[in-house]
């Protein structure tokens, strides 16, 4: 074996096609969808580019995984303090 | 020094050294990041909460007011660590409340936050000259501003938080309340009650050093009373056989424990109180045996292990007589 084989690490890296993206008309978009609150993802980048803040970020897999309905989006529960 | 602090009974030099860092943040606009330490309802949420109240939004070295000439406060919150699991979420949150905001962030049950996220935090809190730490994770870099960004951080396990955190934190411990403190916590959450003769004493005899358990005791007195205004050792007497009180405000389990012992005077393991209970192992120790240790009725020796005292067999033999007399 060569001394500078690679060792491969299954699950490591990102999965093939997850960092390519496509142009969709939104009217399409909206025709798939007719609940107009239906979660859509969006890159991050994207997002802060056309003008959303404060946005929380999760991981890819996270993401995907909450819309196969696998495992539920982080959700930190933030009580604001009164100070009154 | 001011009284800062009026709402808070007790714990007089924990409020003093607060006070000192809020007097000086006045003039230097940094308050250090807090650990407050102490057993679960001592007061550690109510001491933090107060001291958010004292922080004001401070720029260039003056004051922020508000819309109505008063001291524009720091926006507080609170999240519990337990929440805050990996450093995608940290970042999130801090993204959401504290970065570029003038904030006072509380994380209770700070011996929950994961390893990751104390790497993170050490990072993020560690003290340097210009009071700025930043903290990049994939292409995202979050950064702290100590003179905008205000951390306390609350524990009832601190030995379980990890050291090095533990030495970018101001560490407050809190004390334990003597008995008119305790009192006096149920006569404030119930004002309008009269409490009679030393009445308030003996009630704080059963709250096992604990402001939680006072207020909650307040409550069940308010439940007793049914909106009458007076309290006498008469009701304390009736209110203890209605909630089955025992004295020192001992658990079942815990007058259990003593009766073993008292049955096995050659010494019983952890093992057999745990058989004797139902519980784990780790329940009878944590949640059980402190509280006996604590006021002398059992001891543990290398020889026999776990063994009633003689304090333990006055309590025992004090509690069935008055059983008797009932």
């Amino acid at each position: 074996m060569s001394d500078t084989a690679k060792i491969k690490r299954p699950g490591a890296g990102r999965t093939k096609g997850s960092s390519s993206f496509v142009k969709i008309p939104l009217k399409d978009l909206i025709s798939k969808f007719a609940d107009l609150n239906t979660q859509i993802v969006v890159s991050r980048k994207y997002a802060e580019v056309v003008g959303f803040d404060n946005l929380t970020s999760n991981a890819a897999t996270k993401i995907m995984g909450s819309i196969a309905g696998e495992q539920q989006l982080t959700t930190v529960e933030i009580k604001e303090i009164s100070l009154d | 020094m001011e009284n800062l602090f009026p709402e808070v009974i007790g714990q007089e030099s924990a409020k003093k050294k607060l006070a000192f860092y809020l007097n000086s943040y006045q003039s230097t606009s940094i308050m250090p990041n807090l650990m407050l330490c102490a057993p679960k309802g001592q007061g550690k949420s109510m001491l933090a909460k107060q001291a958010c109240k004292k922080l004001n939004v401070i720029k260039d070295g003056k004051i922020v007011l508000d819309e109505h000439g008063k001291p524009l406060l720091k926006k507080a919150y609170e999240i519990n660590a337990s929440q805050i699991n990996t450093v995608p979420v940290l970042l999130a949150t801090l993204q959401q409340v504290a970065i570029d905001k003038d904030v006072t962030l509380f994380i209770d049950e700070a011996h929950n936050i994961s390893r990751k996220v104390t790497d993170m935090l050490l990072t993020l809190l560690n003290p340097n000259p210009s009071n700025k730490n930043s903290f990049t994770h994939d292409d995202y870099t979050c950064e702290i501003d100590f003179t905008r960004q205000t951390f306390i951080f609350a524990t009832s396990e601190s030995h379980s938080v990890f050291a090095p955190l533990m030495d970018r934190l101001t560490r407050i411990d809190l004390e334990d309340y003597t008995l008119p403190q305790l009192g006096m916590i149920v006569q404030k959450t119930l004002p309008d009650v009269e409490f009679q003769e030393d009445v308030l004493l003996d009630i704080a005899t059963v709250l096992r050093g604990n402001a939680r358990q006072a207020v909650k005791m307040a409550w069940d007195i308010r439940s007793y009373l049914c909106g009458k205004k007076e309290f006498n050792k008469f009701n304390w007497n009736d209110l203890i056989k209605l909630l089955s009180i025992l004295p020192l405000g001992l658990s079942p389990i815990e007058l259990n424990l003593l009766r073993f012992m008292k049955g096995n005077p050659n010494g019983s393991s952890l093992t057999n109180l745990a058989a004797k209970t139902g519980l784990s192992r780790d329940a009878v120790q944590r949640d059980y045996e402190t509280y006996l240790q604590r006021h002398s009725l059992m001891e543990i020796t290398a020889g026999k292990g776990r063994t009633i005292t003689s304090k333990g067999l006055d309590y025992l033999k004090n509690y069935d007589y008055s059983l008797n007399i009932a």
